[in-house]
Order: structure tokens, then C-alpha cells, then sequence
């Protein structure tokens, strides 16, 4: 010491394990279990000292050129270290430090409250590494699904090709009831089985939306603690010498896209801890541009499916008044966040065309969605089923500014967004829209008046 | 996601113990702005506090021992002009402020429950028990709290004792104050420093240890002693020590509280506690609906 007081022999403590330093801030040597939790922090020896607060007091002691001697904690791959580290500055020259490790108390995370930290971690896991995921509407019924396992692709498929219904319909539940979904508090942590996968799967619904939770929908993850199986990996690479985004990227992408929003939900929601509210905000901007960017994806890779020769639409016997009431169904929260009243045909009213009813779906959602992106709030949207000899109707009017007879001509054009910009539309919405309306025998068309609100019909060929 | 009681039917951010937490921390940071302007009037006998002078006292001190470095006579003005530029080091002033308060927390519980400031009851059953490092580590810990108390009595600080950050600033007050000084010393100063022999060093390693060893004892002052104690609460509550310190001289001790309660201790301990340390508080009430989640959750969120 300095000055005053004895001396204190404690400086020359028996390390537990020593390292070193450098000047870069890489710790160069090690010894166990310094070593170990280096590598479990993702470093290695000769890498960048990885273990936050230890690097924080060689930096700090190096910066000072003071001997430090500080508590630290610091977390492996399965324990929870705290110590005491001493950090020596080189005096020699060297430009790092020495560090000795004084103490060292490794806890095995498992104890009462810390249990169920450790459950909540493992919990967070599964939803940040989902297999499968979905988003769910506020009564349980599907949006999207996704899934990067092999096992469950056909769930993905039957979901993606029912969208709308609970996805207890997709699963089975032992000992469910049939019917509507359970409330989500139960269905939480409930064990599944997946048609098509040998194995044990846990689903978790995560509520969206405040303060009512859920009142947003939900984000379901299955999540099983078995290994997927092996997938061969043997077969043929694509021919085509430049990936499509449809065929190739867009499924690429979406899976990382969907973890980017699953995540910030999470952050948002506050599932893994109080965070403040400029961060919920932050996570809230993540959201909407992943799902600006997941919006994109999906119209590209539908363009491109729309555009392609060889694209055809299964033809059949749909109801169109159904499809609109599905559409207003899905788009409830969106519109009401915006005050705007949905109004769709009655339940009971029927209008029967040819058609392929997820591609009319496609189609009024979109119209829907624009309706409501571009209404004044505390509006109305309509959608209205009418029937002209052969040709079935349904249309979808607004109350918004609506389009001149120029921005009539181009809206349906590709990436057209009349002027446009920052709302998160990607301009291909009713370009698709009347290329798949065309594919199925009819046409999408639009009449307005500025000031009198825009009015968007599909028209299909109607059967009885 | 709140801990796992039930909320208070009150608004969490009208609770109570938030709200007394909030006054303590705005008094707080009136106060210390006023002590700087209260060291810098020369006659202490207006405030008359012991706090002050004794903070006084060891920055005077530090002054001293940084000027002596060589053995040479130190001039009482160049003392007082840098016990002065001390002074406005918010940090150190604070950090002297909060070793006063400790002192006269550990007088305060000498006069009323005849606990030894320097030697308390698990100080003593660490020293004599297993395994031999704690026994040795709390050895070295009741040798450097002797010193303190004889220190602080002295109104004096040992310059070693400060924490690596306090030690820097004041050698750059000291190379700002005589900018014609010889580098050497100051080298020399910090290659002499050693944080690990200071007591707050010491302290907080066997804060550690205790908490394997004795688990809720180190949280009851009566055993761990005021020094201890506070160590042990600081490291398990995330909180600066001086922080702790200062919450624990709050006239309503919301904040010490939500300390204990954050540290683990039942809300019945926590107020038993805080009673100790002034048995006519009033304490806020409402420590019951506080999950000890929550509790970390208020401190955290204060701090920023």
C-alpha cells in the first residue's frame, strides 16, 4: 500500500488460475477453468478476452495502470460463476495485464427461483430457435406459418392452406375436446402431436397486444426437446444457374425474417424482462420492418410465381361472401387500430363463383388492407357481393381520397405506388392481385372519383 | 410479469416505498452539492455536523499523504489548496461522505447494541472457522477494518484505500494542481497501489464468501456488522457500495428496504432490519406486495 497502515500480505493471494493479457485485449494464456469459460463465452484462447466484466477490469486496470481487484460475474455454459479477479497491469511495458483469479464459486443454475429463471431461459430458446412457429389472430386462428424442419413442412402446408381456422384444428391435443380453442393460458406449454413428425412437441402462445394480452393475436411456437431427424442431404442442387427469389431465396429468407419479428415481440411484449419504453418502441420499429420486409418476400416470390408460364390456379366452386368475411376477419385488429368499422356481407350471404379461394383471399386482403391504410380514420370500408348474369362481384369501397382518372390507369401497374412512400407497401400488391384475378377467369378493376373514395372489384365468372 | 405476489392495488409507480425511495434519492442529491459548498466555507461550527468534518478531515488527510510521497515536509497552504481541489471531485466527495456516514452508522449501533464496530459476531466465526482461506481472508478483513476505525476516529483516510477509479482521479487532481511535479511519483503511486489489500476489496470478497457459508446471517447487521453488512448488500443488490450507504442514513429508509428485500431478506427481516438502523423510523409501508424481483426491478430503475 502506499501510504499509511500496515501492509497488508493479501496481495499475494494463491491464484485459482492466472491469464494474461495483451495489449489488443486478447487473453493469450489461461489457465482452467479460466479457459473454459473463455470458450463458453465464444471466445477462444489468442481471441479477444470474451467474458464481459473480465474484460471490463483488465481494460479498466490497464487504462489506470492500477492494480484492480474486483468482484465479477460471469456465466457458462451451464453454471453461474461469480469470483473475485485481480487484474496487474504490465508494468514491463508490455502494454496488457495479468489477471488472477482469487476466487471462484460455479453454481449450478437450478434452485427454486433460479429454476425457473433457468426454465424461462431454456423457454426463451424455443421461441428465439423455434422449429415452427405461427402467427395466430386474437381467436387462435392462423396467419402465417413457418417451420425449417423437415418433419414439419406439412403442418407449414395444411396451415398456409387454412389460413383462418384455429390451429387446434392442425394438431392433436391428447385429451383436447374438439371445438374452439381452449383460452390460451391453457393451451400454453400444452404437449402436441404433428401429423407427419415422430416427435413430442410443446406449443407456447405468447399474447400479443396490451393491455389485454392476446388481444393482439398471438405467436405460436412448437418446440420438441428431440433432435429433427436427418434430412438427406443428397439430392439434387437447383439446375437454374440464378437462384429464383421466389423458389430459392424466399424461403431463405423468411425463416430468419420471422425470428427477427418472433424476437422483437418478444422484447416488445417484455416475455423476457421489464425493459423500457424507448426499447419496446425500438423492438415495435423492428417489427413493422420485418414484416415490411416479409410483406416484399411474399410479393415477390409471388410475382414471380404469378408471371411465370407454367402458373395455374385450381378452379373451383367458392364462396365469395365467406372469403370476404375470412378477409374483414383477419384484418379486425388492423382496421380497428385505426378506428376504422370493416363492413362485410352478413354471415349467410353466399355468392358462389369459380375460383380458388386462397388466391381470393390474397386478393381481398389486400384490397382490404389498402382500404384501411388509406381511409381517414373513423371511417367505413365495405365489401359488397353482387351478382350480374355470369359474373360474380365483390368489391370493396372506401371512404378515402380516392384516384384520378391518370392514378386509375397506373395503379395497377408494377411497383406503382402512387406516389407513396414509407407505409410499408411494396407496390406489387395489386399488380398480383389482377394478374391472379385474370389467371382465374377474371379481372380486378377499380372506379373512383377524387374525393369520393376508391372502389376495387373482383369480378369471376359465377356459378350456381 | 411482476414477482411473484400479488401487485398492490396501488399504481406500482405510487407505491410507497417507491415514492420514499424517490424523496431519499432527490434528497440525496440536494445534499451533496450542499456539503461541497459547506467544505468549502472554512468554519464548520454553522453545520456543526460531525459528517462534515470528518469528510473534511479525510480529504485533508488524502491531501497530506499525496504530497508526502517523498518525505519532505508538506506546507499547510499547498495542503489546503488541494484538499480543496479534492473537494470538487464530486466522486470523492461522495465517496468520502458515504465512509463518514458508515462510521457513524457503526458508532450508532456501538451505543445502542453494543456491537463491536470492528469485530462482529460472524466476522469472528468466519475467523475461527473452515476452510482456512475465509478464515484467513476474514483475518486480513478485521485487520483492515481496525485500521479504518482507527483511521476515522483520526479523521483520516489511507490514500491505498481508495477504490482504483478514486486513487486515479485523485493523482490527476495532484498532477493538475502542481503541474510541475516529476512524473516519477506519480508512477510510482500507482505502481505501489494495490485495491486488493483495501478493505473494501476485502470486504466484498468475504461478502462473496459469505454467501455460501452463512447465507441470511450476513444479511442481519447485528451479525455481520455494519461493515460487512453493508458490502453484502451492495454486491447482492448490483448497488455501488456508497449508494448502500447512503440509503441506509435515509431518514425513511425506503430504499434500504427495497435493498434487503432485493438481496433476498423477507419482508418482516427487511423491516426488523431497518428498525435496527433507526429504531424511530417511520418506516413507508407497503414492503409486503414487494416480490424480491420487483424489488431488484425499482433499484435498477432508479439507478438510471
Amino acid at each position: 500500500m502506499a501510504c499509511g497502515g500496515a501492509p497488508v500480505s493479501q496481495a499475494s493471494v494463491p491464484y485459482l488460475a492466472t491469464g494474461r493479457v495483451d495489449r489488443e485485449g486478447r487473453l493469450v494464456e489461461a489457465d482452467e477453468p479460466l479457459a473454459t469459460l473463455q470458450r463458453e463465452n465464444g471466445g477462444e484462447i489468442g481471441g479477444t478476452l470474451a467474458i464481459p466484466e473480465l474484460r471490463n477490469i483488465a481494460t479498466r486496470a490497464v487504462e489506470l495502470g492500477l492494480r484492480m481487484s474486483r468482484s465479477f460475474n460471469a456465466l457458462g455454459r451451464e453454471e453461474r460463476i461469480s469470483g473475485w479477479i485481480e487484474a496487474i497491469p504490465d508494468y514491463a511495458g508490455g502494454g496488457g495485464c495479468l489477471l488472477g483469479i482469487a476466487s471462484w464459486r460455479a453454481e449450478a443454475v437450478q434452485r427454486g427461483e433460479e429454476e425457473q429463471q433457468l426454465a424461462r431461459v431454456r423457454r426463451e430458446l424455443d421461441r428465439a430457435l423455434p422449429e415452427f412457429s405461427a402467427r395466430l389472430d386474437r381467436n387462435q386462428g392462423v396467419l402465417t406459418a413457418a417451420s425449417d424442419a423437415a418433419d414439419m413442412a406439412e403442418l407449414a402446408a395444411d396451415m398456409a392452406a387454412g389460413v383462418g381456422r384455429p390451429w387446434t384444428d392442425f394438431v392433436t391435443l391428447p385429451g383436447a375436446i374438439e371445438g374452439q380453442p381452449l383460452h390460451w393460458r391453457l393451451l400454453d406449454g400444452a404437449a402436441c402431436e404433428v401429423a407427419g413428425s415422430a416427435r413430442r412437441w410443446t406449443a407456447w402462445l405468447d399474447p400479443l397486444g396490451m393491455p389485454e394480452p392476446g388481444s393482439d393475436g398471438f405467436v405460436l411456437t412448437l418446440a420438441s426437446e428431440q433432435a429433427a431427424p436427418e434430412v438427406d442431404r443428397t439430392a439434387p442442387a437447383a439446375s437454374s444457374a440464378i437462384p429464383s427469389l421466389g423458389e430459392e431465396l424466399a424461403p431463405a429468407l423468411r425463416e430468419p425474417i420471422d425470428r427477427v419479428i418472433t424476437q422483437a415481440e418478444a422484447i416488445r411484449s417484455r416475455l423476457a424482462g421489464p425493459v423500457a419504453d424507448i426499447y419496446a418502441g425500438y423492438a415495435g420499429d423492428m417489427i413493422d420492418a420485418g414484416q415490411h420486409l416479409l410483406a416484399l418476400i411474399e410479393d415477390i416470390a409471388d410475382l414471380e410465381g404469378v408471371d411465370a408460364p407454367d402458373f395455374t390456379v385450381a378452379l373451383v366452386r367458392i364462396d365469395l361472401g365467406e372469403a370476404a368475411r375470412q378477409a374483414c376477419g383477419i384484418l379486425g385488429v388492423r382496421a380497428q387500430g385505426r378506428g376504422i368499422v370493416l363492413v362485410p356481407p352478413v354471415p349467410g350471404e353466399s355468392l358462389w363463383a369459380r375460383g380458388e379461394f386462397r388466391r381470393v383471399l390474397q386478393i381481398l386482403i389486400n384490397l382490404i388492407g389498402n382500404a384501411i391504410a388509406y381511409s381517414p380514420e373513423d371511417s367505413q370500408v365495405w365489401i359488397r357481393l353482387d351478382r350480374d348474369g355470369y359474373r360474380a362481384r365483390v368489391t370493396v369501397a372506401d371512404q378515402g381520397r380516392g384516384l384520378n382518372a391518370a392514378e386509375q390507369a397506373r395503379v395497377f401497374d408494377k411497383f406503382e405506388r402512387l406516389g407513396r412512400s414509407g407505409d410499408g407497401g411494396s407496390g406489387l400488391g395489386l399488380h398480383i392481385g389482377r394478374r391472379l384475378a385474370r389467371a382465374m377467369e377474371g379481372d380486378l378493376t377499380v372506379e373512383s372519383a377524387p374525393g369520393q373514395g376508391a372502389r376495387f372489384t373482383l369480378t369471376l365468372s359465377a356459378v350456381d | 410479469m411482476s414477482g411473484p405476489r400479488a401487485p398492490s392495488q396501488a399504481e406500482p409507480a405510487d407505491h410507497p416505498l417507491r415514492a420514499a425511495m424517490a424523496r431519499g434519492d432527490r434528497l440525496h442529491a440536494r445534499s451533496s452539492p450542499a456539503l461541497h459548498r459547506l467544505l468549502a466555507v472554512e468554519d464548520h461550527s454553522l453545520l456543526g455536523e460531525a459528517v462534515v468534518a470528518q469528510v473534511g478531515g479525510m480529504l485533508a488527510d488524502l491531501s497530506r499523504q499525496l504530497l508526502a510521497t517523498d518525505g519532505r515536509e508538506v506546507d499547510t497552504a499547498t495542503s489546503a489548496a488541494l484538499a480543496a481541489r479534492l473537494a470538487e471531485s464530486e466522486a470523492l466527495r461522495d465517496h468520502c461522505h458515504a465512509l463518514a456516514l458508515e462510521w457513524r452508522l457503526a458508532l450508532g449501533l456501538e451505543a445502542e447494541r453494543a456491537l463491536d464496530p470492528v469485530l462482529s459476531p460472524l466476522i469472528q466465526s468466519l475467523v475461527a472457522g473452515i476452510p482456512a482461506e475465509t478464515s484467513a481472508l476474514a483475518m486480513a478483513a478485521l485487520g483492515a477494518q481496525a485500521r479504518f476505525a482507527q483511521a476515522q476516529r483520526r479523521m483520516a483516510l489511507p490514500l491505498g484505500e481508495l477504490p482504483a477509479e478514486l486513487f486515479h482521479a485523485a493523482l490527476l487532481i495532484l498532477r493538475n494542481a502542481l503541474p510541475g511535479e516529476p512524473e516519477g511519483r506519480e508512477a510510482r503511486l500507482r505502481r505501489d497501489y494495490e485495491e486488493g489489500s483495501g478493505r473494501l476489496a476485502l470486504l466484498g470478497r468475504l461478502a462473496g464468501e459469505t454467501g455460501d457459508l452463512l447465507g441470511g446471517a450476513a444479511l442481519a447487521v447485528e451479525e455481520a456488522g455494519v461493515a460487512l453488512w453493508l458490502s453484502v448488500l451492495a454486491i447482492r443488490t448490483g448497488e455501488t457500495r456508497e449508494r448502500t450507504i447512503f440509503a441506509a442514513s435515509d431518514r425513511e429508509l425506503g430504499r434500504l428496504m427495497l435493498a434487503l428485500r432485493a438481496a433476498g431478506a423477507a419482508p418482516a427481516e427487511a423491516e426488523r432490519q431497518a428498525l435496527m438502523i433507526r429504531p424511530d423510523a417511520q418506516l413507508p409501508r407497503g414492503l409486503h406486495d414487494v416480490g424480491t424481483r420487483e424489488a431488484a426491478q425499482w433499484l435498477a430503475e432508479a439507478r438510471r
